[in-house]
Parts: structure tokens; sequence; C-alpha cells
């Protein structure tokens, strides 16, 4: 009788499993789909027109790129001479030091010859106070403004940024990513391609930049990293940001916009107060916000996606830092969809509501979970010997296949649509990640998602408030 | 008479190949130069009569290179920049730093041989 | 995006079903195939764009020196360059009798287009059409597909070919939006009147990009002329009008002071702000009025 129980529970529980499979299998074809299909239309689309005269046209607007520091005194005076010399006239670059203890600041005064400037400061300033503004006298460097404040975080030197910044458009980067040159003309299009729809957000591909020679600024050659987890995070960007984040664009439900490179309508991102400094999935919240607010407003928008390569930038090589780093994005993501739950199969909210927050639910934050404890489950059956050998091998063989498969479609992509992996060994050694992957890779980011979890949901209680960090870890 | 040497400092291949044919065609020896890179290596062993170089260039931007040759070669070799649309700030920043002459792409070859036969016949 | 292997690890249980093993065996055999022709793939378009670049620069090696040579020609020259020119000419028209050398050619023209300008530039448009490229061009234009057609107005703008302005303006409402976009900056750039035509003709929305560019094309004109803009304050296209009101306060056409007070009561909220622009511009005191009943309070202005 007792076994009879046990074994239909049992039942239930694969039906779940095998449900879960399916969908995702399923999600993920869709998804190639939906991707290939946009980046061939957005290739035939864009491969026309010459973009360098528009950059000084009069009606081209006006976009302050706010880059926080903390603690980057070795690299800073490189990053921001680089993001100084985009091809575009009608921008800024401010530079928010955000309580270094090293001598950033000291760097970018000497480097560029810095004074302080008189300013108003809004009494009901509520980020961390300011302690300087600062510009150069030099006509070369009249675009920098550098604003010294008190440690807040990450969110808090964007929100700064925000505030004082006048433009209309706000571009959100890690100060260390390199931008390309023309990066600033293809988010200007892509805000004002729509004609009926308000773009509220842009965000593009994230290369990674490791190994490859960067010279005064300058991406010189493009290398496969050499290191092994970077060569792992390679692919696995590839299939996010190429496959996976066209498609959500495609259908418009793009639900996160990386926080090395995002660019935002300054009056909407104010509209909904900025990030918020409570959470450390800052940049996928903020979206969720803007989305929220316009639906609430009923006003018609969108959220593009730029499939070019306009941002470079360095991933953990570090195995303890890259654990940290995905420990956090799931906290984030754990954060962030407490805080909209009411978005859950809302249909107020259409396809956010019905498609991208489900999928952020089930396959972005419980995923990982439910993969670690199946495989405790897997062990308690070998044990208990009641493990059917012949469907686990045939289960296993089926996912392993598609997992390899699908990264090289993702490999495949990328080699038509940018072609910067020439050489034979190079593609070798990504197909060579994608089969290894399985068994390497993704347990380490199983694991991250796990212990980022458990510190969530058993010590949260004491550890709310603003997160002062230590240093910023790699957005993205 | 000796041919005059121009340094022709171009990153872009088909208009540096157009620009080297017009002016080898005026009489003058055109030395051509890819990168900054090479612009340093030419600049080790000789110093040319004329420079012509583009603003942006990799490895070693043209306002470098003014830079270079005002200060560290402590040259007064005339030098004429290339500069694109909407880069005025830059122009400004050149002449500051010693550059003579300047002439906005596209480039008119005709316009840009009248200004380095005149940049020439000042000394 | 990450698979998720060990989930369905969990599946197996006691007494799955036979069939369910047998489909996914299948499944994986499907996704090896898959897999394997992925692999080939991506070494077949590698090498196929290798190829490509690899040819395109030996073609432009090629054909540079011959361009340089076309391009400053001189009429009084020697009697060796001429004979070397007609060799030249010669030459030419037997290399364009090969498909990707015209191709190439063609490709090497437009992207000189960009760099030079004066007497230089006016004589590579002439060489274009010397060379008969622009025919392929022509061809392009009746494609079925939208990319091909795109490129070929695109082409027979940057080359300045104002023949094919009539073949042109047929595309102005198509359907087809890249299309229609390509048609519209065809239009404002091969004849000054082009844009009298477009703000005339078009029945589909004009974005903030698009506008970018014409304006950008406009500006860049020489001793243009334009058209006196009000004339557009009454399209029943609102994009038509905030367009004109645009160009009116870039052009300083500052007759049209009762247009805007009529304007300024628009419905749109975009039009509202440009009027309200142009009346900031032009200092138009009869405003002051209508701007206290629509905004219901006194204004500086």
């Amino acid at each position: 009788m007792d076994s009879e129980v046990f074994g239909i529970i049992l039942e239930y529980i694969n039906v779940v499993f095998l449900t879960f499979t399916v969908v995702l299998f399923t999600m993920f074809t869709v998804m190639g789909y939906l991707s290939t299909r946009n980046s061939i239309h957005y290739r035939n689309k864009n491969s026309f027109g010459d973009m360098s005269k528009v950059m000084a046209s009069p009606l081209a607007p006006s976009i302050t790129i706010i880059a926080p520091a903390y603690n980057e005194g070795m690299t800073i005076v490189e990053n921001i001479r680089s993001l100084m010399s985009l091809r575009y006239v009608n921008y800024e670059v401010m530079v928010v030091n955000d309580g270094s203890k090293d001598d950033t600041l000291q760097k970018m005064i000497d480097a560029y010859d810095l004074e302080l400037i008189e300013q108003k400061i809004d009494p009901e300033w509520r980020n961390k106070p300011i302690r300087g503004i600062y510009k150069s006298p030099h006509r070369a460097f009249s675009k920098l403004t550098v604003i010294d404040k008190e440690n807040g975080g990450k969110s808090d030197a964007l929100n700064t940024g925000m505030a004082l910044s006048s433009n209309q458009y706000v571009g959100c980067i890690d100060v260390d990513c390199l931008l390309l040159p023309d990066a600033l003309l293809h988010v200007v299009k892509s805000f004002f391609q729509r004609s009926e729809k308000r773009v509220i957000a842009v965000g593009g591909v994230i290369r990674v930049a490791n190994s490859c020679k960067i010279n005064g600024g300058e991406l010189e050659e493009i290398r496969l990293p050499t290191n092994w987890l970077a060569r792992f995070q390679l692919l696995e960007y590839t299939r996010s940001f190429i496959l996976g984040r066209m498609a959500w664009g495609r259908i418009d439900s793009l639900l996160i916009i990386s926080g090395a490179f995002g660019f935002f309508d300054r009056e909407i991102a104010l509209a909904v107060g900025g990030y918020d400094t409570g959470t450390v999935g800052e940049d996928m919240e903020i979206v969720f916000k803007m989305r929220r607010y316009m639906h609430d407003c009923k006003m018609p928008y969108t959220v593009e996606y730029i499939p070019d390569s306009l941002c470079w930038t360095e991933v953990p090589e570090d195995l303890k830092i890259f654990v940290n780093q995905r420990d956090r994005w799931a906290r984030g993501n754990l954060e962030t969809l407490f805080k909209h739950k009411d978005m859950f199969f809302n249909s107020k909210y259409g396809r956010l509501g019905l498609i991208s927050y489900p999928y952020w639910f089930f396959y972005e934050w419980m995923a990982p979970l439910m993969e670690f404890f199946g495989f405790f489950t897997i062990i308690i059956f070998t044990y208990l010997g009641i493990l059917n050998w012949e469907f686990f091998i045939a289960i296993t063989a089926a996912v392993y296949m598609f997992s390899v498969m699908f990264s090289f479609y993702a490999i495949l992509w990328d080699v038509y649509s940018y072609n910067e992996y020439k050489k034979t060994k190079d593609i070798l050694i990504l197909m060579g990640c994608a089969i290894v992957e399985p068994l390497i890779f993704h347990p380490i980011v199983v694991w991250s998602a796990v212990r980022g979890n458990y510190k969530k949901l058993f010590k949260v209680k004491s550890g709310w408030g603003s997160q002062v960090r230590k240093g910023f870890a790699k957005a993205t | 008479m000796m041919k005059k040497k121009l340094l022709l400092a171009e990153d872009d291949e088909l208009l540096s190949a157009l620009l080297n044919y017009r002016l080898e065609k005026e009489g003058y020896q055109v030395i051509v130069c890819r990168d900054g890179k090479e612009v340093k290596e030419y600049l080790g062993q000789d110093c040319p009569d004329i420079i012509v170089t583009d603003i942006m260039m990799p490895y070693f931007s043209g306002m470098e290179l003014i830079d270079f040759v005002r200060k560290e070669m402590n040259s007064e070799v005339p030098i004429i920049i290339i500069s694109s649309a909407g880069n005025e700030e830059n122009v400004l920043n050149a002449f500051e730093l010693g550059a003579n002459d300047f002439i906005a792409k596209p480039v008119s070859p005709a316009e840009l041989m009248v200004r380095v036969n005149r940049e020439l016949s000042k000394k | 995006m990450q698979i998720r292997i060990a989930t369905y690890q969990a599946q197996a249980l006691i007494g799955a079903p036979k069939i369910h093993t047998d489909l996914l065996w299948d499944l994986t055999f499907l996704f090896v195939g898959l897999a394997v022709l992925y692999f080939t793939g991506v070494f077949f378009f590698r090498n196929r764009i290798s190829s490509q670049t690899k040819k395109l620069k030996l073609r432009k090696d090629e054909f540079s020196p011959m361009i340089s040579e076309f391009l400053f020609y001189d009429d009084n020259a020697s009697k060796d360059e001429k004979t070397r020119y007609i060799e030249l000419k010669l030459e030419i028209r037997q290399l364009l009798k090969d498909d990707f050398n015209r191709k190439s050619l063609a490709e090497i023209l437009l992207d000189l287009r960009k760099d030079v300008s004066g007497d230089t530039q006016l004589r590579l448009f002439k060489l274009y059409k010397d060379l008969g490229l622009h025919k392929d061009a022509y061809q392009k234009l009746k494609s079925w597909r939208w990319e091909r057609v795109s490129k070929g107005i695109m082409e027979l703008t940057q080359m300045q070919v104002v023949e094919s302005y009539n073949l042109i303006t047929k595309f102005i409402n198509d359907k087809r939006s890249t299309i229609r976009k390509q048609a519209e900056i065809a239009t404002v750039t091969l004849k000054p009147d082009g844009i009298t035509y477009f703000l005339d003709t078009t029945r589909y929305k004009i974005s903030e990009w698009q506008q970018l560019k014409i304006l950008d094309v406009l500006r860049n004109f020489e001793d243009f002329q334009p058209p006196r803009f009000k004339a557009w304050l009454t399209s029943t296209n609102r994009h038509v009008v905030l367009f004109a009101l645009r160009l009116i306060k870039y052009y300083n056409q500052n007759d049209v002071n009762a247009s805007l007070v009529v304007l300024v009561k628009h419905k749109n909220d975009q039009i509202k702000t440009e009027a309200l622009k142009c009346i900031k511009e032009f200092n138009v005191f009869e405003a002051i009025e209508t701007l206290e009943i629509v905004f219901g309070k006194i204004l500086w202005i």
C-alpha cells in the first residue's frame, strides 16, 4: 500500500520535471527562431547609409554618459579618454566618484586639470551628499564633468548622475567598458527610429574583452580569451545576448538591460524614481519599473535592443569573484521578482506579465534550484535502487545534446553576424567549451545561484537597506 | 631639384591610395603610413618636408602626432590635418598644439594640393 | 540562458513507459544531427566570409590605381599618358564583364564617394555612369526582395544619378518601410525640389531619425533655396506638419505667425511643443493671447 502511494507521488514529480523540460526545449527553439529572424532583418535593414554626418545634426539629441567609479585609480584616466573620443557631438561624460578610497579623484584632477565649480544643490537631494563638482578649463576636455560624492553604491551614483544631467537621454555604463566610436550614433538611431511608440530604453550586446588587445582606449585586435572561465562566459554571453535577448527584443518583452551598457529616456527614468538603491539587481529592476510605468500610463512604448557589438568589457577570470557575481545576480533576480510579484500572469501588463515575468520566474530564478534538488533526488533514488537507468541515460543524453546543439547554433550565429573569432583554433576551442560546459561551467553557475538564493532567503532579514559595495562587481 | 618628401598618415586605404596618386602626380615623394605605429617608426629615421595626417588613427591619433613632432622632435615641419565632420573641437585643439592648416572630409584633392603647395612655399 | 540538465534527471523513476525512452533517443539523434550541421555551417560561413573579404581586398588593390588615373586624368596630358588612359579604359571594360568585378568596383566607388569632394567627386559620379554601373543598380530596383531594391536606391542616391529620380519616386509610398525610407532620402537628395514632392506626397509617418537624415541632406546642399514650408502646416499628415515646423525653425522662415498661433492649439503634444519653440524663436507677440487661453496663465517669452 505504502509503496503504491510512493509510486504515485514519484509519477507526479516525474510529470512536473518532464513538462518543465519539454517547455524548455520548445521555448529555446522558438527563441532561436525569433532571434534569427530579428538579426537577419536588422542586418538587412541597417546595412545602409552613412551615419557620420548625422552626428553633428541640429536635430541630434543630447546625451549624458554616466560612469560610476569606485577605486578605479589604475585605469580611470585611460577609460575617460576613450569615452571622450566617441564620434558624436552633443554629449557629455559624467564620471561619478563614489567615495573612492584610493587616488581615483586625484588622478582625474591631475590628468585633466580639473577645477571645482560652484553648484547649487537641490535642498531635497535624496542621494548621498555631493562633495564637489569638477570641470576642466581646457576646451579639449569640455565634455567631462566629475562628481565627487560620498559612497552610496552604484545605484546611488547613477541616480546622482541622472539628477544632475539636463540632457534628454542618459547612458549608464561601467567605467571600464570600451565603447566603439560609433556607439552613440547607433543608440540615437534606436531611440529615433520609431514613429508611434516612445522608446524608453535601449540595450546592446556586451562582448568579452579579456585578452583582446586594447591600446589607449581603442580596440586593436579581437582575440579569444585565454582564461578558461572567460571562455565559458564568452559562450554564455553569445547565447544569451545574441540569441536570447534578440528573441525577447523581437517580441518587445525584454526585461533586462545590462548595467554595463544601457541608455534610458531620462524623463521616464526619473519619473519612476531612478535606480532602486535597496536592491543588488538594479539594472533589471529599473527596466521592470519603467515598463510598468508606461503600462500604467497606457502610453505606447518599446524597449529596443541593438545587436551590433558596441561595448566590450572584462569578465571575471577568478573563480571566487565569478561565483560572487552570479550569487549577486541570483539575489537581484529574487529581489526584483518579489518586488514586482503582482505582474505574475497579470494580463494587465500584456506580454510582460504573461510571458516575460513567468519566464524569469521559472527559468531564470527557479530552474537552478530545481536542478540542485533534482541532483539530490537522483542520488537518493540511486541509493534506494529505484533509479530507472535506461530512462535516466536517455533523457540525460537528450538534454545534453540539446545543450551542445544550441551552443553550436549560437556559435554559428556569432560567426555569421560578426565573424570576429576567425581562427580555426578559436572556433574549435569554443565548440569544445560547448561540449564540456554542462559538466564544468554549468554546475558552478547553479551552485552560485543556489548560494545566492540561500543567502537571500535565510539571512536576508538582517541585511536589508542600502548596500555599500566593496567595489563595483562587473554588471552585465 | 630634389623632390619634397610628404608624409601621408591615413588609415582609409582607398582615400590614401587616391591622395598618394594625386600627390605623386603633383611631384611629391609620398611616404604612406597606415597608422600611428608606422608614423613613429618613420619619424624615428627621417624627417619629411611636410606632414598630412588624419585626425583619427589607430594606435596614435593625429593629435598625439602633432604633439610628438612639435615637442619631442622639436620640429617646425608644417602639418596639415584631415578632419571629419563634427570634429571642430579637435581641430581647434590641433591648432593649439601646433598644426598649420586643416582640410575637412570629404576631401577635395584639388584643395589639398593648394594647401600643401602653400605651406611649402612659405618656407 | 542556461540549459537545465539536472532538472529532468530527476524524472528517472520506477516504471516509466518504454515508449518515452525511444522518443528520447530519437530526439538525441536529431540533436546530434543538428549539432553536426551547425558545426559544418560555422566553418562554411567563416570560410566564405573570409574568402570574400580577401577577394574584395585584392580587387581594391587592383582597381585603386586605375580609378586614381581616371579621376585625375588631365585633358592636356602628354601623349604617353593619353595612350595609357585609353588602354586603361579598354582594360576596365574587359574586367567589367565579370559580375564580381562590377560589384567590387561599384562598392569601391561608393566607398570613395564618402571621402572625396569637389571636382574629384563629380568625376567619380561621371566615372560610375561611364562604366555603366548604374545599370546594375536599375536592375536591383526591379527585384522582389526588399533588401535589393533598397540597396539599388541607395546606390543611385549616393552616386547622384539624377536620371533615376522618376523611377525612385514611385517608391515613396511603398508599404515596405526600408524601401520607403531610402526612396524618401533619394527624392530629397537627387533634386532640390525633391523635398517639395516628398512633403506633398508622403502618406506615412516620418520618424525622428528620418527627419534628422533628411535635414542633413538639405543643410549640406550648396546654394539651397528652401521652399516656404508654411504651405505644409495645414497638411493632413501630422508628421508632415511637425517636420515642416522644424524646418521653418531651422531656416528661420518667420512669416508664419498666424499659422503658429493656430498650431499651438493642436491636439498633438509634439506639434504644440514645436510651435511654441518657433514662437519663442521668432518673438511672435501676437501669440500671447492664445497661449494664455491654452495654458491658462501668463507666459514670459
